[in-house]
């Protein structure tokens, strides 16, 4: 099997599991099925990004020059740093938001007693 | 009606893939074929540890990029995060007499008490994860590491702690939420600093190849550091109170 | 060689596929989480696989460990079962 093909199917796969996450946050109602959803389709979208940056040469190496090739040799052979940049902080920021996504959802479970949207939103026109 | 809805839906995400499949692999729009190096990630990997005016003295090209090329990014980052921990804290905020209320329902909780061998190999795993976690951080501008990933190491180890001692054994010990917003905001307070102390070198905002050395990376990633781990630790402290006593803080607040 | 590499990447995407399905299909709360946070740790693999050490440190504390116990304080405190459709 060649390079090209194996790296366009593992991209093809996680474009699927990204549409699977949207998929999921659309259909399911609870909200913390939601938000385990959500991950994944964030997971799979940082995936795409560090695939971006990776390169097809043998002899690959992180970008962290450590002094043991010649500096020319790790410009030819070490992948791109900018995507890895941008999903560092990305993780991070998304553990942030599952923190505030799961509070919300927990002081929700405290004020309605549920946490299925369609009750919620029937409880609200209710005015209960 | 809602089996047709859902068919609607599976078959959009369907002609979604179908779309982005089609772009990608015959049209090549991520430049998938070759995937070259492109010309910004050779620009940063050639810059990041050679010298003269654009290096920023670290020889790992992720932490350059974090703080000092892409450093207004990464400022904001802080920033959002800032925002989310503040979000939850303030949803989950209690007034004085409930902080009250909540000590001493806290008292008459079944205390939990795990086995020795359990809670002494606990204390060993702490000590290296912590240790880990403050080694990955300390030199993140020499080799893989940083502020962000040792923050996140750090906050596996406060979870760590809750598992085996209650909340209670941590507060009695003298580390309440106080304690840990207090280090959030020494965290932060570097932060800015590092951010500003160029500003009185005679530089830029955010400049901090003025700063003598990698001083301006390290001040950086040791702040993140702080701030990571403790925004994550003071929000667990307050998730991890117990269920029944909000339950029955709040129908007092709405009685 | 490198069709080595992008082979343990192509397989360790699809268990990821894979899991995340599954986790979908999951009606009990505690159990989609374990699957989701197996796909989190193929996940890991492949990050290194992708020579990217930064995001593994990052990554597998904050997916495999916080994340994980965060949804299970979440679950804890709401319920464990999804109802309906």
């Amino acid at each position: 099997m060649s390079a090209g093909f194996l790296m366009f199917y593992s991209v093809l796969v996680l474009f699927g599991m990204m549409l699977l996450g949207i998929y999921g946050v659309v259909t399911r109602s609870n909200m913390v099925k939601k938000i385990i959803m959500l991950n994944i389709m964030g997971d799979a979208i940082n995936m795409l990004f560090i695939i971006i940056g990776y390169r097809l040469v043998y002899p690959v190496f992180p970008p962290v020059y450590e002094g043991h090739i010649p500096f020319d040799e790790f410009l030819r052979t070490a992948v791109d740093p900018v995507p890895q940049a941008l999903v560092l902080t990305a993780v991070v920021i998304g553990m942030a938001m599952n923190i505030l996504l799961s509070t919300y959802a927990i002081q929700i479970y405290r004020l309605y007693g549920t946490v299925d949207v369609r009750d919620v939103a029937h409880l609200r026109r209710e005015g209960k | 009606m809602t089996v047709k809805r859902d068919t609607a839906v599976a078959l959009s995400f369907l002609l979604a893939f179908l779309v982005l499949s089609y772009a990608v692999v015959e049209k090549d729009v991520m430049g998938l074929s070759k995937n070259p190096l492109r010309p910004l990630g050779e620009f940063y990997l050639g810059h990041a540890f050679a010298s003269g005016e654009l290096t920023s003295h670290s020889p790992e090209v992720v932490t350059a990029i974090v703080w000092n090329y892409r450093g207004f990014d990464t400022l904001f980052e802080t920033f959002v995060f800032f925002l989310a921990i503040m979000g939850t804290l303030s949803v989950l905020r209690l007034r004085e007499g409930q902080e009250r209320m909540v000590r001493d329902m806290e008292r008459v909780e079944p205390h939990r008490h795990m086995d020795l061998i359990v809670r002494v190999i606990t204390r060993l795993v702490l000590l290296m994860i912590i240790g880990i976690s403050a080694s990955i951080a300390l030199h993140g501008h020499l080799t893989p590491g940083g502020g962000f990933q040792g923050g996140s190491a750090m906050a596996v180890a406060s979870l760590l702690l809750f598992a085996v001692f209650s909340k209670f054994t941590l507060e009695r010990r003298g580390l309440t939420l106080r304690h840990t917003l207090g280090a959030y905001a020494v965290g932060i307070a570097i932060i800015l600093l590092t951010v500003y102390a160029p500003l009185a070198l005679g530089g830029r905002f955010l400049q901090i190849n003025l700063l003598p050395g990698e001083l301006g990376l390290f001040d950086l990633d040791v702040g993140e550091y702080l701030a990571v781990s403790f925004g994550f630790l003071s929000v667990f402290l307050i998730l991890g109170v117990s269920e029944w006593i909000f339950r029955r803080i709040l129908r007092g607040e709405v009685r | 060689m490198i069709e080595l590499h992008l082979l343990i990447l192509a397989m360790v995407v699809s268990f990821g596929f894979v899991f995340s399905y599954l986790a979908m299909k999951e009606h009990d709360l505690l159990k989609a989480l374990a699957l989701s946070s197996v796909q989190s740790t193929f996940f890991a693999l492949g990050f290194y696989i992708l020579a990217a050490p930064d995001i593994v440190l990052a990554y597998l504390a904050i997916a495999v460990g916080a994340y994980t116990a965060l949804v299970i304080l979440a679950i804890s405190k709401t319920e464990r079962f999804e109802v309906g459709e």
